[in-house]
Parts: C-alpha cells; sequence; structure tokens
C-alpha cells in the first residue's frame, strides 16, 4: 500500500509539474468557456411549440434571426412568414395554409418593415436558411381583407424554381378568394367577416391524419434540442481537453519506459499492476480535477443552463472524460512515440466527434449506424437525450457504457504493452 | 546550398508514410461521412415520382359523388387512387406498396401516413385540400399575387460544399509535413551541424517552408484530384480557384512553420496549431456549413478559413463571389506576418542555441 502512494505521489508530482498539463485542464476549460459564450450558450430562449404536435399548426418564432434548416422536417416546404398585421384574419390565412398539408408555416410577429429591410431578411433567409417562400404580411392587412383585396395586403417572396412554390401560391390564391368573397358578402363587417369564413371551414368535410408505425424514437422539443446542440459542443470541446490530458500521462509512461524507471522500480518489490494501477489512478484523480475546474469555471462564467441538473450534466462530462483520457492512453501506449501518438489521438477524436453528431445531428442508415455506436460520444449523446427527457435509466446507461468501453480500451492497452515489452 | 536543404527536407516527408496516408485519406474520408450526412439536408428538391394511395369510400362521405373527378384529376397529379373495401389498413399498406391510405367516411377524412413516405401523404393530403376548397367553388386563379423573385445564391450539394472545406482545411493541417523535418533534425542536431555551416538565416527558413509547402500541394493535391473524380465534385472558376487554394497553401506553411519555431517542444506547437486550426474550421464552416451556422457573422469573418471557403463554395454555383478580395487581402496578410515573425524567431532560435 505505502509503495502505492509512493508511485501516486511521485506521479502527482510530475503531472502537477507538467506545464502542459495545467494548459490542458485550466486553458482548454477556459478557452471552451469563452467559446459557449460566443456561440450564445446559456441565454434563454422561450418557445411557444413545447407540445409535440405540431402538425398542421402555424409555428411560431420567438427570435428573427433563428435557424429553421434544422427545425423543419424537410419534407414539406418551409414558409416563413414577417407579420407585422398581428390581426385575427391573418392568424385565418395562415392557419388555412399551414393546414394544406404540403407546407409547414413559421410565423415571426414582427414591426412593421420598409421594403429595403424586408427584401434584406428574406435575402438572408434563403441564402442562410433554406427557406422555400417568405411571406411579408403587412400592417394594413386586415383592411385590405375587409375591403375584399386581401391580396394586396401581402407580399410573397420567391426562391428557388421549385414546382411547390408554385402550389403555394395557387393556395394562397385561394384562401385569399375564399376571404374576398366573405368580405364582399358581409360587406367589410370584421367580426362577421371572421364567422363566415370559420363556417365555411366547418361545412367542409373534416380531415385527420393518422401516424401509422411510429417509431420509438426520441422525440425532443425545440428548447430542447437546443439544449442538446449546446452539450454536443462542450462534449467537443472537451473531449478534446480530456484527450489531451490523457496524452501527457501517456507522455509520461513513454518516459519513464526511455529512462528504465520500471525496472528501477520493480527492484523495490513493485508489481507491474502496482505500476501500471497507480498511473490509472492518477488519470481518475486528473480527469476529476478537470472536470472539478469545468464544472466551477462554467457556473460561474457562462450561467449555463443545459435543460438537466448541472450535477448531471458534470456526471455526464466527468464519465465522457474518463473514457477519453484512457483512450488516449491506449493510443499512447500502441503509438509508442509522442508525435505519433499526439496525430493519432486528434484524429481519432475528430472522426469520433464527426460520426457520433457532435457538430450537428448525423442520421445514418445501414453500416454507418454500426460504425457510429463505436464513438463514445454518440451513447452519451443518448444518455443526455434521456436526461433531457427526464427518462429513467440514465445513470444505469452510463456506467454500463463507460464500463464497456474501459473495459474494451483497458484490453487493447494490455496487449500493447505485452507486444511492446516483447519487441 | 537551399537546393539541397529542400532537397533532404522533402525526402523527408515523402518517406513519412503516416503523413502522406492522412494528407490523402483523410480528405475523402471525410468528405465521404460528410457528403452523405448532409446529402438530404443540402439537396435541392427534384419532386416525387408517381405513388399509389389506397382508399376506403363510405356512400354516405361527402367525396362519394365526385369520387370518379377525384381519381381522374389524381391521377393527371401522378398519383393513383386504388380502392380496398374492406381490410386491416396497416395489413394492406404492408402488402400492396400504398404510399398513403385514405378513409373516407361520413363526417370526416382520414390520412393514414407512414413515416418512410411522409412527402407522399402531404402531397395527397394537399391533392384532398383542394378537393374539399372546390367544392365551395373559391378558385381564385386571377388574383394577383405580389410576387418578388429573389435573387438569391443557389444552392450547393453537400459532396461540393464538403469536397471545398475539406480541401481546404487540410491544407491548413500541412504543418504535419514538418514534424518529419524537425524530429530528425533534433534527432542528428542538426542545428549545431548548421550553426558552423555558412547557410544564411533565409536559406535555413525557406529551406523548411518551401518542401512543406511543395509536400502539401502534393499530398492535398493528389487527394483533391481523386475526391473530385469520386465525389464528382464540382469547382468553379479554375483560375482563382487554383490562386487561392496556392495562397493557402503558403500562408498555412508559413503560420504552421511559425508556430513549429515558437515553441521548443514539438508537442505544443502541434497542439498550438491544431487547436487553432480546429478553431478556425469551426467558425469558418468546415464542420457545419457556413450557410447554415448561427456563430456571428462577425465572428466568421475573422477566420481565414471562412473566407476561402466561401468565395471558392460561391465560385462552385455561380462563378463569382463578393468574398475573392477579402479571401487575397487576409491569405496575403496572414503570409507575410507570419513569413516575418517566422524568420524573426528562426534567427532567435539560431543564436540562442549558439
Amino acid at each position: 500500500m505505502n509503495q502505492l502512494t509512493a508511485l501516486l505521489k511521485m506521479n502527482g508530482k510530475l503531472l502537477l509539474r507538467n506545464k502542459g498539463f495545467w494548459g490542458a485542464i485550466v486553458l482548454i476549460p477556459i478557452l471552451a468557456v469563452l467559446m459557449l459564450n460566443v456561440l450564445g450558450l446559456g441565454e434563454e430562449d422561450s418557445h411557444e411549440n413545447d407540445d409535440k404536435n405540431t402538425y398542421g399548426i402555424v409555428k411560431e418564432m420567438t427570435q428573427e434571426d433563428r435557424r429553421l434548416v434544422y427545425l423543419a422536417d424537410g419534407t414539406r416546404l418551409t414558409v416563413k412568414v414577417y407579420d407585422s398585421s398581428e390581426s385575427r384574419l391573418a392568424d385565418y390565412l395562415l392557419d388555412e395554409l399551414a393546414d394544406k398539408g404540403l407546407f409547414e408555416v413559421f410565423r415571426y410577429r414582427c414591426e412593421e418593415m420598409t421594403d429595403a429591410e424586408i427584401e434584406k431578411a428574406a435575402k438572408e433567409d434563403a441564402d442562410g436558411d433554406r427557406i422555400g417562400v417568405i411571406v411579408y404580411l403587412k400592417a394594413d392587412f386586415e383592411i385590405s381583407a375587409q375591403e375584399g383585396n386581401a391580396e394586396q395586403g401581402l407580399t410573397i417572396f420567391r426562391t428557388e424554381a421549385d414546382e411547390r412554390q408554385e402550389l403555394f401560391e395557387s393556395s394562397c390564391q385561394t384562401v385569399l378568394a375564399q376571404m374576398n368573397a366573405a368580405a364582399v358578402m358581409v360587406q367589410g363587417d370584421r367580426t362577421a367577416l371572421l364567422e363566415v369564413l370559420e363556417q365555411t371551414v366547418e361545412v367542409l368535410p373534416q380531415k385527420q391524419i393518422e401516424m401509422l408505425n411510429i417509431s420509438s424514437k426520441r422525440v425532443l422539443n425545440y428548447q430542447q434540442l437546443e439544449y442538446r446542440s449546446n452539450i454536443c459542443y462542450t462534449f467537443a470541446i472537451l473531449g478534446l481537453a480530456y484527450s489531451f490530458c490523457g496524452m501527457l500521462i501517456a507522455h509520461s509512461l513513454m518516459k519513464e519506459r526511455e529512462n528504465g524507471v520500471y525496472t528501477r522500480v520493480s527492484l523495490c518489490n513493485v508489481t507491474k499492476i502496482k505500476y501500471i494501477g497507480s498511473k490509472l489512478v492518477s488519470a481518475v484523480f486528473a480527469v476529476a480535477l478537470e472536470t472539478g475546474i469545468i464544472g466551477i469555471g462554467m457556473s460561474g462564467l457562462v450561467k449555463a443552463n443545459f435543460g438537466m441538473i448541472y450535477r448531471d450534466y458534470l456526471l455526464m462530462i466527468f464519465f465522457l472524460g474518463l473514457i477519453c483520457t484512457m483512450l488516449s492512453i491506449c493510443i499512447g501506449i500502441l503509438a509508442g512515440n509522442v508525435m505519433s501518438a499526439n496525430y493519432a489521438v486528434f484524429l481519432v477524436w475528430m472522426i469520433n466527434s464527426l460520426i457520433s453528431g457532435l457538430y450537428f445531428p448525423t442520421e445514418f442508415t445501414g453500416w454507418m449506424t454500426y460504425v457510429s455506436r463505436l464513438a463514445p460520444q454518440k451513447w452519451f449523446i443518448d444518455i443526455m437525450e434521456i436526461l433531457l427527457l427526464g427518462e429513467q435509466g440514465a445513470y444505469t446507461l452510463m456506467l454500463i457504457v463507460t464500463a464497456a468501453f474501459l473495459a474494451v480500451i483497458g484490453s487493447i492497452g494490455a496487449v500493447g504493452l505485452r507486444l511492446r515489452e516483447e519487441v | 546550398m537551399l537546393h539541397t536543404l529542400i532537397k533532404n527536407n522533402l525526402k523527408l516527408m515523402l518517406r513519412s508514410k503516416w503523413i502522406l496516408v492522412l494528407m490523402i485519406g483523410g480528405p475523402i474520408l471525410i468528405i465521404a461521412v460528410l457528403g452523405s450526412v448532409f446529402d438530404d439536408l443540402m439537396k435541392s428538391y427534384e419532386g416525387l415520382d408517381e405513388f399509389m394511395a389506397g382508399y376506403r369510400l363510405e356512400d354516405e362521405s361527402a367525396f362519394s359523388p365526385y369520387m370518379q373527378e377525384v381519381k381522374r384529376a389524381a391521377e393527371d397529379n401522378g398519383v393513383t387512387f386504388v380502392e380496398y373495401e374492406s381490410g386491416d389498413i396497416e395489413d394492406i399498406i404492408a402488402k400492396n406498396d400504398c404510399a398513403v391510405f385514405i378513409d373516407f367516411q361520413a363526417e370526416a377524412y382520414i390520412i393514414y401516413q407512414i413515416q418512410e413516405h411522409e412527402t407522399e401523404s402531404h402531397i395527397a393530403e394537399y391533392f384532398l385540400n383542394g378537393v374539399s376548397a372546390s367544392m365551395l367553388g373559391a378558385d381564385g386563379a386571377d388574383l394577383r399575387l405580389d410576387v418578388v423573385q429573389l435573387d438569391i445564391i443557389p444552392n450547393i450539394e453537400s459532396e461540393d460544399y464538403y469536397g471545398i472545406a475539406y480541401t481546404i482545411y487540410f491544407i491548413w493541417c500541412s504543418f504535419v509535413c514538418l514534424t518529419a523535418v524537425i524530429t530528425s533534425e533534433r534527432k542528428g542536431k542538426a542545428n549545431q551541424k548548421y550553426k558552423i555551416s555558412l547557410i544564411s538565416n533565409i536559406s535555413l527558413y525557406l529551406g523548411k517552408a518551401i518542401p512543406c509547402a511543395l509536400m502539401t500541394v502534393i499530398g492535398v493535391g493528389t487527394s483533391t484530384l481523386l475526391s473530385t473524380y469520386l465525389f464528382q465534385i464540382k469547382w468553379g472558376n479554375y483560375p482563382m480557384t487554383i490562386l487561392i487554394l496556392l495562397l493557402t497553401v503558403l500562408a498555412s506553411t508559413v503560420m504552421g512553420l511559425f508556430f513549429c519555431l515558437l515553441f521548443r517542444s514539438l508537442t505544443y506547437s502541434i497542439c498550438t496549431s491544431f487547436m487553432v486550426t480546429w478553431v478556425a474550421g469551426f467558425v469558418g464552416g468546415s464542420f457545419e456549413t457556413y450557410i447554415y451556422s448561427t456563430i456571428d457573422q462577425s465572428v466568421k469573418v475573422l477566420s481565414p478559413i471562412y473566407h476561402a471557403t466561401r468565395a471558392l463554395t460561391e465560385y462552385s454555383v455561380q462563378g463569382h463571389s463578393e468574398y475573392t478580395r477579402s479571401t487575397i487581402i487576409y491569405l496575403t496578410g496572414l503570409m507575410v506576418i507570419f513569413a516575418l515573425l517566422g524568420i524573426g524567431m528562426n534567427k532567435l532560435r539560431k543564436e540562442e542555441e549558439a
């Protein structure tokens, strides 16, 4: 036991004296925190569309520049509406359009905009957000509709040539024609106009949508999706920090091998298991220390809100960090020299982050699904989703995944050590 | 003397097999992965093939008197309506290859969607909505809408985008070539030998920079040719594209070389270079396209990768780009600054060791 303590003390000192170690555990987390601030993590964002069934309903946007490209379901034409009319008649028009089935309508309630402003916004949406059609409802939409000229109250911005745009325009024409006909009938009375329109809808055969074979996929709402992507970014950056931390430990192992430290240590009756054990225990300490620093840094500087208990988040980071660190140590042992190990660690980290979908949600089909399961981050995204949804079983899964990865990494590392010794 | 240095260093780089593997294989692997992941998101809508819709009709349904006309109109729109009078709906769908099933009941009609055929069911829904709207008699085809056609940047396909983005990103990773030279110099204690030789500071610097740039051109060039062939990547405006890529090679070489000279430990140099490149790529659209990324524009423009990626992407889709000038200025600026810093650092290191 004394020997183990002595070894641990030695390793601890070595690590603490190493400038790179402090760089990895202090600098990178600080950089990560700064970067998260740039990304706007921790800013509260409220959404009115939190219920899951939004099929055929106008979706409300609370931020104008919010990207819809990942939110839109992709099977329908995305329509973004700038609504400065804020009237019941505008609601009617948009509800009808959303109900057509082919269009997914997002509405942003805005102040009145000039032609130049709205055109600029529309161009940005079309270029940067894959919006199919942009509609501007003018402030006087309601008055135009009451006068029976509803079509004068809005402007439609066409983007790419896509046959659904014509369908959208013809749908608009149909609904607007109905509104105009009704307006003529009631002679411009607003309440009566709404009543007539609602009655017409009731006369028609009712439509119901049933979804068959709904798969067991977890469904996150907008807010949770936002949390998910923020946490994924932190996984990516911190994963790198932990990997470098593991590299430094692997580095000390390599140096010691060069200097024959192990041979000398073994003269004092230290078994190999104790020697390696001390390295692993110091790795766990380093990971815990780093997690602690990240934890304090983030709660102090970012005011981070991850949509889950902060302790759970740190727990996830700790286990993921443990896997990354051990993986780097293992790669270090296999590679044998610092330079190749560095590249290999970086490459593994990059590919893992990419295929597990840390930067953007990846949904693979076929064999890539299995390949992406080889990345520990992929499993931690699952765990995070469970935690976000408040479902059961996150802790168990966390422990099982960590144990499984460590077992695999451990055995590969052990084989690697044996091979190295034989050389 | 310079000639010999270049020849030797280039040999050292070419001999290190994994650098070649990384520079040639890396981009291809990543383009393949990202190209397929983003295929759905980035591709343009191409319309649907004809499909079959199953239905069941109750006599009391409002659609009942018009069904023949509905079927005919649907046929014209590429939807074949087939009637199944009885049976379990899920079974019918499974056995008969229906993309969607509609149950016309007395008061309502139910559209059964299947997850794999969502688009088809949206089309059917749209079509039936049109049928019921026509029952009202409202048409509106003669209404004049205020429609503005936007002048937008054409859409880029995912493989083209990532083909461009990763050519640029891997050029920025070219500093890895230098490790082969520096490791060998340290091993052979070459610096002490240079000291007594008559070689000038500049030659020593160029002796590393030129082979590194050449190696990048060889490695990434091969990879680009291969990926262009494999994924049919579309490049536009060849002279400008090549100019920007070459400028990127030079800028990344001198920057990588600077970091290699800045730190005594190669580990720190490599880690710093990787971090810088990664952050620039992250901000500049190497992972998530700059088109969709929510990072603020004022942050994006700080990244040289953003300028180059954007310029080349816009060349690919429309042949010209507003970012040409900023890209050239930024890259040339980086090149000059880091070359001066690098040469200074080189001198400093040489004197230190003296």
